[in-house]
């Protein structure tokens, strides 16, 4: 394939890939934007449920947890959160009538401040728009799907930037702001590109670890390499009791998840208190803003975990909940350098782990993501004939062993993308080529 | 090119099939940790106003071991029971319960790699219709729950 040709090829595909994932960015860059400021916007949302006023001493934890007992009585314990600081209430999280609630205690009187559905917690509603476009799965994979191709459109885009020829200081790193629109956008759109690309192909790498297919198939391989993050915490089970069952005591679950066996044994032993819980998690100097998930079975384990900001802080570990045996203590010290590495990659996605910074640095990324579509749209529809969508017209990428290798290759590492190319060339083949209608539009060249 | 495409196509379907499976052994590759285990060995039926010996076993080197006794509600007024260290590295308690009852056994046991706590409940004797009751309440409790939550599926 000639050089020319190259060039207009991969403009093609830039062309349709963009305008295909156009509107997921826009809606990624905008609840991730607002995401980023979720240490601010929930310490202003509840507010009043965080704070309390400072007394002499807290009460056990076991106190607190049995007084929002006693308030639900239907209710399922099923996790706690002893609160960081002398001023902040503890959380009581529950299952009421298959819902969860967060009721927040105050650990000197043991009074309810209030309590939050869970399910209208804003920020976990941004969240999942910007996981799954509330969707579940299926609004899983298309995100997936949209940051893969994301990857496409910046290495493309780049081809396209790399300027040929004389090089020049404007229209490359610099924008050209006294020139006709045309080259204004055109400016807005590759220069922001360039001087973002690093940092969205970041954005998209680290994303895509919380992906349901490609980011599960990582984090599997990882692990079970041992280059990653231990078993539990992304992927893998949770070790268990080292207690044999009929050793254990029949009584009351308070984070059942699964019918106890008729056995009615009376004898035995009984689960550790709440409060030895977390006096190991004090021991242990975790991170004082974890939280601890009761078991969900007779054999299952106490676990502590925290996700503070910087990746350095976080801690995973499974108590036995009959023995209080520590049966795994992960730090991140403990995680394997691939394992660090994502976990350093994802409080900085986040906007955490540089703090304030991070968090404008993540929001300039956002805003330079939407100036990138938007510039890009704009420039299109200024072109855009009546009869087609007015891409380059090019030669196929079949014709191109290069493209073909590469096309192959990256559709290997993200199989998500393999599909999606196999589909559109089924597309083009069966449906475009044989409608002259489509062809027209699609430009869609003889070969 | 046909035949790239199908091997392409071929290729792709089997990474994107290949199971998410974490490895039973995974672990460890990680920080592994050695938790102290406990048997408790004692009458299947216990009686007040006799000697009852327990014996117990760490199945490690034990550096530090303790147990406790209470009463159901006496949680204040538990006593702390004595233990003798016997030839095959297990210990031995004798006790013998003034009154029947439900008691609650705590060991704090200490080795060199973990610490462990538990508590065993224990059934002394017949208990009176309260301390059945309270029993049962428990398990009515848990019984409430098991249904509670299989209503919502």
């Amino acid at each position: 394939m000639k050089k020319k040709s190259l060039y207009k090829t991969i403009w093609r595909w830039h062309f349709y890939a963009g305008i295909l994932i156009a509107p997921f960015l826009i809606i990624l860059a905008i609840s991730g934007g607002i995401y980023l400021f979720k240490p601010q916007i929930e310490a202003f949302l509840y507010q009043n449920y965080y704070e309390v006023e400072v007394r002499d001493e807290k009460t056990a934890p076991e106190q607190q947890i049995n007084a929002v007992q006693d308030e639900y009585p239907d209710a399922t314990v099923t996790r706690y959160r002893p609160g960081e600081t002398d001023d902040r209430s503890a959380e009581v999280r529950v299952n009421l009538d298959g819902e969860s609630y967060t009721i927040f205690v105050d650990p000197y009187t043991n009074d309810m401040i209030g309590q939050l559905n869970d399910k209208n917690r804003f920020i976990d509603r941004v969240e999942e728009f910007h996981g799954e476009l509330m969707l579940g799965t299926f609004g899983d994979r298309i995100v997936e799907l949209a940051a893969c191709w994301t990857l496409i459109l910046v290495i493309t885009g780049l081809f396209i930037w790399f300027p040929r020829g004389k090089r020049k200081l404007f229209g490359t790193i610099l924008p050209r702001l006294n020139k006709k629109k045309r080259i204004f956008f055109r400016d807005m759109h590759a220069v922001t590109g360039f001087w973002l690309s690093l940092a969205i192909i970041f954005l998209v790498l680290t994303g895509l670890l919380w992906s349901g297919f490609w980011g599960t198939k990582v984090q599997t391989l990882a692990t079970n390499l041992g280059i990653g993050y231990p078993p539990s915490i992304w992927v893998g089970d949770t070790p268990e009791s080292t207690v044999q069952t009929k050793d254990i005591a029949d009584v009351p679950w308070s984070a059942q998840t699964m019918p106890v066996p008729e056995s009615d044994q009376q004898q035995g032993f009984i689960p550790l208190s709440m409060n030895e819980v977390v006096r190991i998690a004090d021991e242990e100097n975790i991170y004082p803003t974890y939280e601890v998930i009761y078991p969900s079975s007779p054999e299952g384990v106490y676990t502590l975990s925290v996700f503070p900001p910087k990746a350095q802080d976080e801690a995973t570990m499974h108590i036995d909940q009959y023995t209080g045996a520590i049966l795994a203590d992960y730090r991140y010290d403990h995680y394997q350098p691939l394992g660090k590495l994502m976990a350093w990659g994802i409080t900085v996605h986040k906007g955490l782990e540089y703090g304030l910074a991070n968090q404008i640095g993540g929001l300039i990324v956002c805003i330079g993501i939407i100036t990138i579509v938007f510039s890009g749209i704009i420039m299109w529809w200024k072109r855009k004939p009546d009869k087609h969508l007015g891409a380059p017209v090019a030669p196929s990428v079949r014709t191109s062993r290069r493209l073909i290798i590469l096309l192959i290759v990256f559709g290997l590492l993200f199989p998500l993308v393999g599909i999606s190319i196999i589909v559109v060339f089924l597309l083009e083949w069966l449906i475009i080529r044989r409608i002259p209608t489509l062809k027209q539009i699609f430009q869609i060249e003889e070969s | 090119m046909k035949k790239i495409l199908l091997i392409t196509t071929l290729l792709i379907l089997l990474v994107a099939c290949s199971p998410n499976q974490v490895n039973g052994d995974a672990a460890s590759l990680y920080k592994t940790e050695d938790p102290a285990q406990i048997s408790l060995d004692l009458p299947d039926e216990l009686t007040s106003k006799e000697e009852t010996h327990i014996e117990i076993d760490v199945h490690q080197a034990v550096a530090e071991i303790s147990a406790s006794l209470w009463k159901q509600g006496e949680e204040n007024d538990s006593v702390n029971l004595d233990i003798t260290k016997m030839e095959n590295e297990t210990y031995l308690m004798k006790h013998t319960f003034r009154e029947d009852g439900i008691y609650y056994l705590q060991i704090r046991a200490e080795t060199s790699e973990s610490k462990i706590m538990p508590t065993k409940r224990l059934i002394v004797g017949d208990l009176s219709k309260e301390e059945q009751e309270l029993l049962e309440q428990e398990s009515d409790h848990t019984d409430h729950d098991g249904h509670d939550h299989s209503d919502h599926h």
